[in-house]
């Protein structure tokens, strides 16, 4: 992803937190500390572009997603609703917003919907290392966002 | 005064407000929640709200269940909002039941496709609690105040 890409990247990532999830977006300017377990989710999107976008993060932030999302404390959590949902939805609108930013309101999309999974700490860990992900915070959390696409 | 259907005449021949029931269908869990807190703090008159993760599982909900208004996503596994407007159209005990889009769609294109196929009006994700129920009130003219 070039600079210009990286700077879409983390102006939608800061409108979104702000927007969606009443969050506070910085670059990420040292290591932030996180325990697990941690989840990745994806989407891909198919139009004048194709590619796929990967969101991952430790769990303890989709808590907090959802608690701002959700306008409750930790304990009124609905049960059924599990917090790793929340960054499934994150995702979702952030692929909205950086189609529109890249694309412009003509095209239409078809989008797979978001999928999301644990992952272990070795892939955590690969992850934190990978220079195609943008590391991110989301209020002290750490957040690492791939987006990949080209021309259809 | 809003939609006729949502009112009944009383004894004395005044006409009252009849609550509304709603149908939310969106894949996400956290979304079908946002949106039910949001109407049930709204002044709008709610009677029973049903959720749906998908458009197979909101028509089964639309075929045994009198529902007066569908919220629905778009982009969900199994049956998608584009394709549950198309059974509903399909269906003549369904068609006339107001459809409004919540998606985090940005193209106008498929918006206008959407509300050329009976798609009321469309919401884009983020919203506020304010424009939903706006929507609503705007749409069905309820309101626990009037």
């Amino acid at each position: 992803m070039n600079e210009s890409n990286r700077e879409v990247v983390k102006q939608i990532l800061t409108d979104v937190a702000q927007n969606f999830a009443f969050m506070f977006a910085d670059d990420m300017e040292e290591s932030l500390e996180s325990s697990p377990p941690y989840v990745k989710a994806e989407m891909s999107f198919l139009g004048p572009y194709k590619g796929k976008i990967i969101m991952v993060a430790p769990e303890l932030l989709c808590g907090d997603i959802m608690n701002n999302v959700l306008g409750i404390d930790e304990s009124e959590i609905d049960l059924e609703i599990e917090p790793k949902d929340a960054l499934c939805e994150f995702l979702n609108i952030f692929c909205g917003n950086l189609l529109t930013t890249i694309a412009g309101t003509e095209p239409i999309f078809e989008l797979s919907p978001p999928s999301v999974k644990e992952i272990d700490e070795k892939e955590w860990e690969e992850i934190k290392n990978n220079e195609n992900f943008i590391q991110s915070s989301l209020d002290d959390y750490p957040i690492y966002v791939s987006v990949e696409y080209e021309r259809t | 005064m809003g939609n006729k259907f949502l009112y009944e005449t009383n004894k004395l021949g005044g006409e009252v407000l009849m609550s509304i029931n709603i149908l939310i269908v969106d894949d996400s869990k956290t979304v079908q929640a946002v949106i039910e807190k949001t109407l049930r703090l709204s002044e709008i008159e709610i009677g029973n709200i049903y959720h749906a993760g998908n458009g197979k599982e909101a028509l089964e909900l639309l075929r045994n269940n009198w529902i007066d208004l569908v919220l629905t996503d778009i982009n969900m596994p199994i049956m998608t909002g584009v394709e549950l407007i198309d059974e509903m159209n399909r269906d003549d005990l369904l068609k006339t039941t107001p459809i409004v889009i919540i998606s985090t769609e940005g193209s106008e294109t498929r918006i206008e496709e959407l509300k050329s196929k009976g798609a009321k009006a469309y919401l884009r994700k983020p919203f506020t609690p304010e424009s939903l129920k706006d929507l609503i009130v705007e749409l069905l003219g309820v309101s626990k105040d009037e």
